[in-house]
């Protein structure tokens, strides 16, 4: 026991010797640097700091590019948030071109409705279309103006480009339009080209068919229809159509099976023009 | 209180029906409440009353069409009467057979129509597609229908209470 407890001690002086002698090692450098102004340690500094140097070399470039990523991140953050805000900017002056070019649209359709007013030389008024016939299959519109705008019964409908129909219903403040390409519609017309005339019939969404044209008459595709007046409803020459398609028939049937495309687009009127007649008529 | 509501989502249904067209004016297919309303209406409400406002129904329809009340009045009439008639003699329904009546009574409406106009043969395919659209828009005519009759018993009640 008591060999092991010498061993111990002589093991415990041994350490703080070389702990001393480390520690004055360390001081003395340390002075001898001060004293030589870093001279003895300044080529190991040197080497040392080469060597670290080029590792930070290698180790910059991807912290560079991680530090970059952050940096876009944050600016990325921002970024969204300002694109928010544009974006919210740029669907408000959307809206205000759209509401500008709407403006302009109506107006250009309200200008040539004008031009048919001037070349009409009649009393008319513009009315806006509101609504449809809930049976769908009827092609009957309704517009805005009625009675107390001089709207009468069976006035004629115009819009750009020709003929759309007549007033069957008034109403104070509204009227019924009962387009040329309804069932029910009914319109004299001649050919403008050779005076043949014949009946307009609407056949609903296929469009309208000049009925009551005798076989031997010359009548051909693009040919425009023309109102004849002697319906008593319609005035003579308003535009009304053009002939599409003429198809073959029997020997023995008397009339011609004659296609008409209306001149208007009545899917897509907006506005028309409502001829003031007189009642009593 | 049924009837109440049965008229005003009536209304309201027309209004929509004739001023939101899908693509133009000549298209057939348009959005249609009035057969699920009917539906609604035939299971919550009975036969004598129900006819009675079934015919205001028909007035305000012809207000917004060039068919006549009497078109109407015979189209809905039949459509109510049929639905009722099922009721009574079904014990149970379940809520596809509900829906499916939309579609059924639709066809039905429009097959009067149709006559009516003289157009029967516009039936199919378009009223056949209508009769669908009709029935897939039961289902919400119902949710907003059945909500609304509660929200005003509700108001009803809690005014009875504080009265």
């Amino acid at each position: 026991m008591p060999r092991k407890q010498e061993n111990k001690t002589k093991e415990r002086i041994k350490k703080a010797l070389i702990l001393l002698f480390i520690l004055a090692l360390t001081i003395s450098g340390f002075s001898l640097n001060y004293l030589f102004k870093h001279k003895i340690t300044a080529p190991i500094e040197t080497a040392l700091k080469d060597i670290s140097s080029q590792l930070q070399g290698y180790l910059s470039e991807p912290f560079t590019k991680l530090r970059l990523i952050w940096k876009s991140y944050l600016e990325l953050k921002n970024v969204k948030e300002e694109n928010q805000i544009l974006k919210l900017q740029l669907a408000e002056l959307q809206q205000e071109i759209t509401t500008y070019r709407e403006a302009l649209i109506e107006n250009r359709r309200l200008k040539k409705l004008l031009n048919i007013k001037r070349k009409l030389n009649k009393k008319s008024i513009v009315g806006r279309i509101v609504g449809i016939d809930i049976a769908t299959w009827h092609s009957i519109l309704t517009i805005n103006i009625g009675k107390t705008d001089g709207v009468n019964l069976n006035a004629p409908v115009l819009s750009q480009g020709g003929l759309v129909g007549r007033i069957i219903e008034v109403g104070l403040h509204y009227s019924k339009v009962m387009l040329i390409t309804d069932y029910n519609s009914r319109v004299a017309v001649i050919v403008q080209r050779n005076r043949a005339r014949g009946i307009l019939k609407g056949i609903g969404e296929k469009g309208c068919i000049l009925d009551y044209v005798k076989k031997g008459i010359d009548v051909q595709t693009g040919d425009l229809i023309i109102t004849s007046g002697i319906d008593g409803i319609f005035p003579k020459g308003l535009q009304v159509g053009r002939v599409s398609s003429i198809e073959p028939q029997d020997n023995m049937e008397l009339f011609q099976h004659i296609k008409v495309e209306p001149s208007v687009d009545l899917d897509s009127i907006e506005e028309v023009l409502v001829l003031i007649i007189n009642s009593k008529k | 209180m049924v009837s109440f509501i049965f008229l005003i989502f009536g209304y309201f249904s027309l209004l929509i029906e004739s001023t939101l067209y899908f693509f133009d004016y000549s298209n057939f297919l348009h959005i249609d409440l009035i057969p699920a309303l009917i539906n609604w209406y035939a299971l919550n409400e009975n036969n004598w009353k129900g006819s009675f406002f079934i015919a205001f129904l028909a007035t305000l329809a012809s207000l917004f069409s060039i068919l006549p009340f009497t078109a109407f009045l015979l189209a809905y009439i039949l459509a109510f009467w049929i639905i009722t008639y099922i009721k009574i003699n079904l014990l149970e329904l379940n809520k596809i057979q509900i829906h499916f009546f939309t579609f059924f009574i639709s066809t039905e409406i429009q097959v009067v129509l149709l006559l009516w106009s003289g157009r029967p043969e516009l039936l199919w395919p378009n009223g056949m597609i209508q009769g669908l659209i009709n029935m897939a828009l039961s289902p919400v005519v119902f949710l907003i229908l059945n909500k609304l009759n509660l929200l005003l018993n509700i108001i009803i009640k809690q005014k009875d209470e504080t009265g």
